[in-house]
């Protein structure tokens, strides 16, 4: 199977990944909403305790106890985890452009485990006729929204429907809903591959990050170019065979319309780097950081006006931020 | 000897040559790499392109000096080594050096002699010495065979055999030049008034050994090597070839892709180097599966095919 059929293969599974992952969330939202009509405003509490989604569970025997030491677990974890991503965020600059998406599929994902959760708590609803009528004295109502809770007095019978209804109507709508998303997604054009100016763009911004955080020059040379390789590859149109040399992905990347001379002289170093003896000083260093600038330069769209991200202490003497 | 110093000398040399060879810049930067790398040239192509004038101009520049040897079906290894021959005024044998005790010796037409004449050249084209009556002598360095051949004749000539082929580091064409450049030849002949051209030498001997001294010393990197193993390896795996090329060929391309390294001005080898010349230096030494022998396949094909499929170390184990 060649390099290209691999990658259409795995675009097409995290699509579908993707796809199980939204209908799983729509799902989700769903059955949430389907608990609407038991839904009962409390008053003198904040939102999140005026709103009693599960009023029908208060009045059963609670099913479980989560334990609290637990739920200081999960915080904590959640936090851990927070501040790595933090983190990993702000040192990966090409990571920034890609987070929204990648929170979204987060979300998404966390739905997962929400709809168990859920299943597992809605279906211990008590039949309408229990929660009108329940044993022992009626509790007394005080005024307020509350009151509203019967408007028609309790002669009127509920109008909810059964639950097994209610699943199965949520369940079908939940199929329908998910169905004409999916034809909807799958019959989209193909996405749109990241450009390879893009590609080629980040690494060079995040050589240079690492160029500033200090990293030794023929490391981060290499680094760079074996991560540029592997994400232009990715793309379409510029594609680099393993029996390609770099003098020959020099020609390729010069073809896609990256500026000869600084894409030369990172090849150059490259290429000393990689099969000589040669180690790297201040001159080459330089030499690396202009280049990549200029390619990071030639890479931005048009509209772009950001300013470049340059090393501290690296720059020649009177170089112009 | 810096490299530059190393490319300025080879770059002068080629000018010169260039004199009298004119638009084959690429064969003579080939051929000059092969005489810093210390092997032989095996020129085959058609009558009149100009293979004997290239080596007799490379001799001249080159400050070397220069024997031709016709081969012919009478031709013996006596007439190509020499031999003791009887001086009727002292009444003793005295060694009579052939022409092969020269720096460089142009073997014309060499698959015109029979295998054993043929085969007195293969002492002296990898041991660079020649044995006579049971005394062995070196031969003077740089020592450089250049053999010609026709690839047209089949009649009256004796193939030569896997061994002697081996021997040649590498196999090249001259090639018919374009029109223009043939144009450009009559012009310079017109000027000249003589067919003979005026060659200057370039360089000295010393300065010749210093570029050799130069060569020995780029640096070949670990996965270079094992690319270039792969190239050679990958000849005898191919099914279409019943011999592939053998550890004399892998360091043929070693040694040449070093020199046309220190030709290009760096002190280490590049894949590049490697696949450029993995041609010239391995198709040569492929014996082919008599099917494909038939059905013409090429030996260079082959080569082609090996090289398009074995991964070039571009990303490896120091990245």
């Amino acid at each position: 199977m060649s390099e290209r059929q691999e990658q259409g293969g795995r675009r097409w599974r995290a699509r579908i990944a993707t796809l199980v992952a939204g209908a799983a969330a729509v799902a989700a939202l769903l059955f949430v909403a389907g608990t609407l009509p038991q839904m009962r405003f409390r008053r003198g509490l904040g939102l999140p305790g005026a709103i009693d989604l599960f009023r029908n569970q208060r009045l059963q025997p609670p099913q479980f106890e989560i334990s609290p030491l637990l739920l200081d677990i999960v915080t904590v974890l959640l936090w851990v985890m927070f501040l790595l991503a933090l983190i990993y965020v702000f040192l990966t600059p090409s990571l920034r452009r890609k987070l929204p998406r990648l929170v979204l599929r987060v979300i998404l994902l966390n739905m997962i485990w929400v709809l168990p959760l859920l299943l597992f708590i809605l279906p211990t609803e008590t039949a309408p006729e229990a929660v009108l009528a329940p044993e022992g004295p009626a509790p007394t109502p005080i005024g307020g929204v509350d009151n509203l809770e019967s408007p028609l007095g309790s002669a009127v019978p509920a109008v909810d429907p059964p639950p097994v209804v209610t699943l199965l109507l949520t369940v079908l709508f939940t199929a329908g809903v998910a169905g004409l998303a999916s034809l909807w997604w799958l019959r989209r054009a193909e996405p749109v591959p990241e450009s390879p100016l893009d590609a080629v763009s980040d690494e060079a911004e995040e050589a240079l990050v690492a160029l500033r955080r200090g990293e030794r020059v023929d490391d981060v040379i290499l680094r760079c170019y074996r991560q540029m390789g592997e994400r232009v590859a990715a793309a379409r149109g510029l594609y680099r065979g393993e029996t390609a040399t770099a003098r020959e992905f020099e020609q390729q990347l010069r073809t896609a319309g990256l500026p000869e001379e600084p894409v030369e002289a990172l090849t150059r170093l490259f290429e000393q780097v990689r099969y000589g003896t040669f180690r790297p000083g201040e001159a080459e260093r330089e030499r690396a950081i202009a280049s990549l600038e200029a390619i990071v330069a030639a890479c931005r769209p048009k509209g772009d006006q950001r300013p470049l991200q340059r090393p501290v202490g690296l720059r020649p003497e009177g170089g112009s931020e | 000897m810096e490299s530059e110093e190393v490319v300025a000398r080879g770059d002068a040399i080629v000018a010169e040559v260039e004199k009298a060879i004119i638009g084959k810049r690429r064969l003579l930067r080939r051929v000059l790499a092969v005489v810093l790398a210390g092997g032989h040239v095996l020129l085959e192509d058609y009558p009149g392109l100009g293979k004997t004038l290239l080596a007799s101009s490379f001799a001249r520049a080159l400050g070397l000096d220069f024997r031709r040897i016709q081969f012919t079906p009478d031709l013996l290894p006596g007439d190509i080594t020499g031999g003791f021959v009887l001086n009727r005024a002292s009444g003793t044998f005295e060694l009579r050096r052939g022409p092969i005790f020269a720096n460089i010796v142009l073997a014309d037409e060499i698959n015109r002699a029979s295998p054993k004449t043929q085969a007195a050249l293969l002492e002296a084209m990898q041991e660079y010495q020649v044995t006579l009556e049971g005394e062995t002598m070196a031969l003077v360095r740089p020592f450089v065979v250049l053999a010609t051949q026709n690839p047209i004749e089949f009649e009256g000539v004796f193939p030569l055999p896997e061994a002697q082929l081996d021997r040649f580091m590498v196999k090249l064409s001259v090639g018919y030049p374009s029109a223009a450049e043939e144009q450009e030849i009559l012009r310079r002949r017109g000027q000249r008034m003589q067919d003979e051209v005026a060659v200057a030498q370039v360089v000295e001997v010393g300065q010749l050994r210093q570029m050799q001294e130069f060569v020995e010393q780029v640096y070949v990197e670990p996965d270079v090597e094992k690319y270039i193993v792969a190239l050679v390896t990958g000849t005898r795996a191919d099914n279409r070839v019943a011999v592939g090329a053998s550890p004399r060929g892998s360091l043929a391309l070693m040694k040449l892709a070093r020199a046309w390294a220190a030709l290009d001005g760096r002190d280490f080898v590049l894949p590049d180097d490697v696949k450029t010349l993995a041609r010239p230096v391995l198709a040569h030494r492929l014996v082919l599966q008599p099917d494909f022998w038939m059905k013409r396949q090429a030996a260079e094909d082959v080569v082609t095919s090996v090289v398009e499929r074995v991964p070039v170390p571009v990303i490896g184990s120091r990245v």
